[in-house]
């Protein structure tokens, strides 16, 4: 079985205690991987390791040049590794090896952004202010924030780890990862990449520990400067709650339920099979899948039809085939969430149809058909709580302003998507749908370059693009005085009279 | 909807409030997305508005908000422990080894 341990300060350690637990495969159900598990303390020490090299280290005070150097080097070492990569997240994590080989690609291409992006970041520039009432000259200086603790979830393990140490470190700062507990290998085996390369000891740690011990403790520690979480918007709220206390930076991405409109003019063989991508892609566990599918009642039919033989195809199965469509859910707890969810849409009076069980051929691993209601109302539990499971809810709609009404009328609002051979009528759509991001003919395509988060209770901040790095930045402003004596200061009348 | 929970889980509480001595304890509901409706355990919690009491568990207030308290409506739901050495989340009772589900009665 292989090992990992924590990656603190430059140095792969073992956890307070020698405490380990093994990782479980979601195909096989049986453990696969022994990690180590980390303690409160140990979060202290990473923190600590972080904080020095923060305080003290090179990394904030290098050039951009050289650091965008290092980030090259990182996506250099993830791509000779990603074969390899992509079955430890397979193994891990039960994505498809077809889904996680794309990941360690596309990791690896998000790097060399935030690379290129480093020597971008404008770090000081000149603005311009009213000269009034004084002459002066005023500056911008933008400065990393410190020790970013940052708090992952398990669906695109490697990925959502380059989503954050990208941006992070692209600005300067020094950070403690904390992958899931379901799915740390990958985060781990990144580590030792990054061991390999410049990058100074303690500027990044990987810590494997639950929220309650180790993520609280990057939420609480005086030490650590921001916080930035994806995970559900429960957890969001006890993140923004323990990181009031020292007013940290928080970041958060978190649940959906998005919206995704066909209107009648669809290119329908493409809105059936971009539909069914944006909810099943990775047995629908992202948070910003399309899961409430908006049809109108003319099209219902037609629509449903072609829906329902799209997916009776998709295999389910071994997630190491490459021929496999849809892995295992991450575990036994979200398959029987998941299953509870589709009871809960019967019990409400939708109907399934297709999937909606287990599939009969597979005695193990945490599987789910692929599963589409029918006969939702936007106000059924099915269609208002993130399932995170693949399961469709078709809606009908009578006019476009009531499919725009129903599409806002959730407290999520990550993602989302309009279909239309006529992209300026979609537009108007899009435009007024409160939401993060709105696909046009497409779904699931998130650009490193351009803001991804959410409205409402989706979340609080944005990644990717130059707002997202800038997110991982402090600014300063800077006020040079050009009166430069004291009688043209007439303000300080203010306190001294006439 | 009404709470009920499992002896286990009662002294599993007992252990967190034993831990967090002076500390008041709630639990809430999970929002769907990574972890479902699982009950958290939590110290220190600010309650939001929509929250509101369901019952109790071995002397800690339970409370929903408007989709939970939907979803099991007429129901009664038993908070139970499992032992989970893997578990995630920010809930009280993971670092003592233990981790609350939800079940139906």
């Amino acid at each position: 079985m292989p090992e990992y341990q924590l990656y603190i300060d430059g140095q792969l350690c073992d956890a307070e205690g020698g405490r380990t637990a093994d990782s479980i495969n979601p195909a096989t159900e049986e453990p696969w991987a022994r990690v180590a598990r980390a303690s409160r303390k140990d979060t202290q020490r990473a923190i600590a390791a972080a904080r020095r090299a923060f305080d003290e280290g090179p990394w904030p005070r290098m050039s951009q040049a050289d650091r965008a150097k290092i980030l090259n080097q990182v996506a250099d070492g993830l791509e000779a590794r990603s074969q390899e990569l992509a079955a430890v997240e397979t193994h891990d994590s039960g994505g498809t090896i077809r889904k996680t080989s794309g990941d360690m690609m596309m990791g690896a291409a998000q790097l060399r952004y935030f690379a290129e992006m480093a020597p971008k970041l404008p770090l000081w520039e000149e603005i311009q202010v009213p000269q009034f009432p004084a002459q002066s000259k005023n500056y911008l200086q933008r400065e990393p924030i410190g020790v970013c603790g940052q708090i992952i979830p398990w669906n695109f393990p490697l990925m959502m780890a380059v989503w954050k140490i990208g941006p992070a470190l692209c600005a300067g700062n020094t950070l403690v990862l904390k992958p899931a507990s379901d799915t740390p290998c990958s985060a781990l085996e990144l580590a030792k990449i990054i061991d390999q390369t410049d990058l100074p000891k303690g500027v990044l740690n990987v810590i494997h520990g639950s929220g309650a011990e180790c993520g609280e403790e990057l939420c609480t520690s005086p030490l650590v400067d921001k916080v930035a979480l994806t995970g559900s918007t429960e957890v969001g709220r006890r993140v923004q709650q323990l990181a009031s206390g020292t007013i940290k930076k928080v970041t958060l991405e978190l649940g959906g339920k998005s919206a995704n409109i066909i209107l009648d003019d669809a290119d329908l063989e493409m809105a059936v099979d971009g539909s069914l991508f944006g909810c099943f892609f990775h047995q629908g566990q992202a948070c910003e899948s399309g899961t409430r599918l908006f049809v109108s009642e003319k099209l219902h039919d037609e629509v449903v039809g072609r829906l329902v033989e799209r997916t009776k195809p998709l295999t389910v199965g071994d997630p190491m085939d490459f021929a496999t469509c849809q892995g295992p859910l991450i575990s036994a707890r979200q398959r029987e969430t998941v299953l509870g969810y589709i009871k809960k849409g019967v019990d409400e009076g939708a109907k399934v149809a297709v999937g909606g069980k287990r599939p009969e051929h597979l005695a193990k691993g945490y599987y789910v058909e692929p599963t589409i209601f029918v006969d939702v109302k936007n106000n059924m539990t099915i269609a208002q709580e993130e399932i995170f499971g693949p399961v469709l809810c078709v809606i009908r709609y009578k006019t476009i302003d009531d499919a725009i009404r129903m599409a806002n009328d959730s407290i999520y609002g990550l993602g989302g998507a309009v279909w239309s051979r006529d992209k300026e009528k979609a537009l108007v759509v899009a435009k007024q749908m409160r939401t993060g991001t709105v696909w046009v003919n497409e779904y699931h395509l998130l650009s490193v370059a351009a803001p991804f988060g959410g409205y409402k209770q989706s979340g609080i901040g944005r990644e990717f693009g130059l707002e997202g790095i800038l997110e991982y930045t402090e600014v300063k402003h800077v006020h040079v005085d050009q009166v430069d004596n004291r009688g043209g200061k007439f303000w300080y009348g203010a306190l001294f009279g006439a | 909807m009404r709470v009920g929970a499992t002896p286990l889980a009662e002294t599993v509480v007992a252990r967190v409030r034993a831990a967090h001595l002076g500390d008041e304890l709630v639990f809430v509901f999970g929002s769907g997305c990574c972890e479902g409706t699982a009950p958290h355990l939590f110290a220190r919690y600010t309650l939001t508005p929509e929250q509101e009491p369901v019952g109790a568990v071995a002397g800690v207030g339970v409370f929903a908000d408007a989709h939970v308290r939907r979803l099991y409506r007429d129901r009664t739901i038993v908070i139970d422990a499992e032992a989970d050495p893997l578990a995630d989340g920010f809930s009280a009772e993971i670092p003592l080894g233990w981790r609350f589900v939800l079940r139906l009665a």
